[in-house]
């Protein structure tokens, strides 16, 4: 009763902003996949947020509200995962996006006796960038996907070469040379400038695998800012893995991004970086015999409001990136295993209004 | 008719079904955790830091058994997976698969040396695997090295000479029921301490072995380079009542875990040294076994035979027919007997006594030369020397186990018996001691003492009357056998021990010990 409460009054929220606003008929159109979406009531979806991931409650860019809003939208009851009890019994699916810092042994000792009883999980896993040091291939979480499913993210970021840029090459590692440390005196070497490539890590999706029911029908692009390479090995007969999105084949995978945005230098390194051509972005893995499902997104601002969520004009329902809402909640639909029903959620069409915002409006303007 | 001779052929041809093909092995599961990366102990090793006594025990109460690494899933039909002495922390891919067992009601036999000794750098306290037993089982590991007020830096370097002593702890179960009845003491080799937090949420857990006499150091004494002193420090070291063993059961899911704070305990040349050599430690270990086998309690092993099971409680039901009492109209009913290290005492009196008092002629001179004052809670010479190792109950009958060394040379003969009461009642001639061909479930019982093993390299080491080899030999011990060091001669190179049988000599070159043997009193013999 209280659910449906919950949904009147956002419905009615939502008509009054749509009211106001003057809506173009191919917007309201393009907005309506909601109402393909099956129902959530009664699923208990628990988000962790221990370890500095997206929160749901995170309204800024970096938050993950507007993908929490949606699955309450659909009827779906939210809770934040206490790891100390380990995972309730009665979870329907666990969201973990994007942590910074690693899951200790204990968190990923529940989340795999979670898996193993036939759980359901959510991963988005960013690259090791900057201060992130989550989900090493070889470690925790990934080295049991891996072992027993086959599926893992690697160590990278998928990168191509953009426009050439001059950089100062970087002075060659001494650390292990048997050449003389110059002495105190001897006047600091000018650093060689080289052109270099700018590396981008923004893309959209190249292909999608579209006979699996989370890609059946998407209509828009897939968009991911800083991707991680998901690996598969499909000859594990314990679990179905199922790439589903791949990027385009002039990408790598650069394993050293971090000393390239210290020194705006980098070469593809044929030894440690993953070879160029299409790589997988999301992957989707089942276990018939317990039931077991997953599906690891190699990019956590893949759900992000200010990434794959972000909407234009800003704050508005308008998604950019359709495509990515859209995976989300089929992907989130096919780890519940909900079936599509009969509810329809009158869909709010987009408002050149922003909500309100923290940002200060100079005084003169505010008197106007 | 051809056709049945064709088919009569044709089953002649047809390979007989073999009985038992399709059978499943329906014995329990035990797997042993054998890991390189984490050098744990192997049940295929048959040395002394082997544990394939271990695995013998559990095919003996019916278990078959197999080897597994944790990078790889525990079988689902494992019942019980052993871990024993892994050196190196779980990485949390391990843990994970170990907690998968778990969550299944599959159950946990760990045994964990402390970290430092021996460059081990096991499971610490407050991670992984540490986290999930205290969470989920109330158990918790300590960084700690539990330390005897007597122990030095050299003693605590090899698990060998860090030995300590400790008993059952007060609460009840199944598997200390021996330890408690008999109070048998256990021995581990460099042990650390664990926390017991007995009541949980969907578990319960009980403290299983402890020592109050030991301290848990926890500062870095182990340190190659600046290793910091052996001294209480009661800001981080854990002092009281330490418990150095438990086991705990989750009750939503039916799943055991046993955690012993040493590992050597179950290890061949250790814990389960032939004999068994250490009993307290065979009978726990082999408990703890049953247990987590799910063996129901009655079908448990019975008792290894030939040693003298009485327990000291003034209710003389369990004592043997033989050797048969003697009544003495004066005292009553009196029954006595010996065996390898104590004399076992059985009076049915006529009147209850305030004390008891025996006479003892040690030298066979025909006098009595030590009387032996017996009341409950006070058994000592007329010299007022306690024997620490004597007990005595009084209940419907009076009860007394007393070290033969008491008896001297004379092991057969008790001079006197006198019950002191209202009115002295004795009786009235010498009183035969049978010898039965039986040995005392521990011939050391000798707690807040240092401990000395003998070290044999080449046959048993003789025990001699005095420091020196033109002394008499008293009894021949072999390699490991326990003493409690009591003193040594002016140059230190005999060392006086004393054990339920004998106070006696050995050279310090054949003894190692777990304190500072130079320390000791200087004896002069008389």
């Amino acid at each position: 009763m209280g659910q449906k409460l919950l949904v009147l009054s956002l419905v009615a929220v939502i008509v009054l902003f749509t009211a106001a606003q003057a809506v173009s008929a191919d917007q309201r159109g393009t907005d309506n996949f909601l109402s393909t979406q099956p129902s959530l009531d009664g699923y208990r979806i628990y988000f962790s947020e221990s370890n500095n991931e997206a929160s749901r409650f995170d309204r800024s860019a970096a938050g993950l509200s507007r993908l929490a809003g949606l699955l309450q939208l659909q009827g779906a009851e939210l809770y934040t995962l206490e790891w100390r009890y380990g995972i309730p019994a009665d979870a329907s699916l666990v969201i973990i996006a994007g942590p910074v810092s690693d899951l200790n042994a204990e968190q990923v000792a529940r989340l795999w006796i979670y898996l193993n009883d036939g759980g359901r999980l959510l991963l988005l896993t960013e690259p090791g960038i900057d201060r992130v040091r989550a989900f090493a291939e070889e470690k925790g979480l990934f080295e049991l996907t891996w072992h027993d499913f086959g599926i893992r993210a690697l160590d990278n970021v998928l990168v191509t070469e953009g426009a050439m840029q001059m950089v100062a090459l970087p002075p060659p590692n001494t650390e292990n040379s048997d050449t003389a440390t110059p002495a105190a005196t001897d006047p600091t070497p000018a650093p060689e400038m080289v052109e270099a490539p700018i590396l981008i890590t923004d893309l959209v999706a190249a292909t999608i695998d579209h006979t699996h029911p989370i890609t059946s029908n998407l209509s828009g692009d897939l968009a991911f800012f800083g991707a991680r390479a998901v690996e598969v090995d499909s000859s594990l007969q314990l679990a179905e893995v199922t790439p589903l999105v791949f990027s385009g084949g002039e990408f790598y995978g650069e394993t050293a991004y971090n000393d390239y945005r210290d020194s705006g230098y980098s070469t593809f390194n044929a030894d440690e970086d993953t070879a160029r051509g299409p790589m997988t972005l999301a992957a989707a893995a089942r276990n018939p015999a317990n039931g077991m499902r997953l599906v690891i997104i190699g990019d956590r601002d893949f759900a992000t409001n200010g990434g794959g969520l972000r909407s234009s004009p800003p704050n508005s329902s308008s998604f950019v990136y359709q495509g990515n809402v859209e995976f989300l909640l089929n992907a989130i639909a096919w780890l519940l295993e909900a079936e599509p029903d009969a509810v329809e959620f009158p869909t709010p069409a987009p408002t050149s209004t922003a909500l309100p915002t923290m940002t200060p409006v100079p005084e003169g303007e505010a008197s106007s | 008719m051809r056709y049945l001779i064709l088919l009569f052929l044709v089953a002649l041809l047809v390979p007989p079904a073999a009985p038992g093909y399709a059978q499943t092995d329906i014995r329990p599961l035990v797997v042993f955790v054998v890991d390189g990366s984490l050098r744990t102990a192997s049940p295929e090793d048959i040395r002394a830091g082997g544990i394939s006594r271990l695995d013998e025990m559990f095919q003996t109460l019916g278990a078959r058994t197999d080897l597994i690494r944790l990078d790889q899933a525990i079988p689902t039909d494992a019942q019980v997976v052993v871990l024993v002495q892994p050196q190196r922390r779980l990485s949390a891919a391990a843990i994970a698969r170990l907690w998968v067992h778990l969550q299944r009601g599959g159950h946990l036999l760990l045994a964990i040396d402390p970290a430092g000794q021996g460059g081990q750098s096991p499971e610490r306290a407050n991670a992984g695997l540490a986290l999930l037993l205290a969470r989920d089982y109330g158990i918790g590991l300590e960084d700690t090295f539990v330390t005897e007020s007597w122990f030095t830096p050299d003693v605590i370097q090899e698990a060998q000479t860090s030995y300590i002593q400790v008993y059952a702890d007060s609460l009840p179960h199944p598997i200390l029921d021996p330890l408690h009845q008999y109070e048998l003491p256990v021995q581990m080799w460099g042990a650390r301490s664990l926390w017991v937090e007995p009541i949980g949420i969907d578990s319960y857990a009980i403290p299983l072995l402890a020592t109050s006499t030991a301290y848990g150091e926890a500062g870095k004494v182990f340190d190659q380079n600046e290793p910091e002193p052996l001294e209480v420090n009661l800001d981080v070291d854990r002092v009281g009542l330490l418990n150095v063993g438990a086991l705990a059961e989750n009750t939503a899911t039916g799943s055991r875990v046993v955690v012993l704070g040493d590992a050597e305990i179950v290890e061949n040349d250790y814990g389960l040294a032939d004999g068994p050599r250490y009993l307290g430690d065979y009978l726990l270990v082999q408990r703890a076994a049953a247990w987590l086998l799910n063996i129901p309690e009655a079908n448990w092993p019975a008792l290894p035979p030939e040693i003298t099971w009485l327990t000291i409680d003034g209710d003389s039901s369990d004592w043997p027919a033989d050797p048969p009492m003697i009544s003495d109209p004066m005292v009553g009913n009196i029954q006595a007997f010996r065996n390898d290290s104590y004399l076992y005492l059985r009076i049915d009196p006529t009147e209850i006594p305030d004390q008891v008092r025996l006479r003892l002629d040690r030298d066979q001179d025909s006098t009595s030369d030590v009387s032996i004052l017996v009341e409950p809670g006070s058994i000592r010479t007329n010299t007022n020397e306690i024997i620490s190792d004597a007990r005595f109950a009084a209940g419907a009958s009076l009860e007394l186990q007393l070290p033969l060394r008491m008896l001297g040379a004379n092991r057969t003969t008790i001079k006197e018996i006198c019950l002191l009461g209202s009115e002295t009642l004795c009786v009235s001639h010498e009183l035969m001691i049978t010898a039965v061909n039986e040995r005392a479930p521990t011939d050391l019982r000798m707690p807040d003492q240092p401990l000395a093993a003998v070290r044999a390299t080449q046959g048993d080491v003789n025990l001699r009357s005095g420091p020196g080899t033109y002394f008499p030999i008293l009894a021949a011990y072999p390699d490991q056998q326990l003493f409690a060091p009591i003193g040594r001669s002016e140059r230190g190179d005999w060392i006086q021990l004393r054990n339920a049988s004998y106070t006696g000599w050995m050279s310090s070159a054949l003894v190692t010990s777990n304190c500072d043997l130079a320390l000791l009193p200087v004896i002069v013999p008389e």
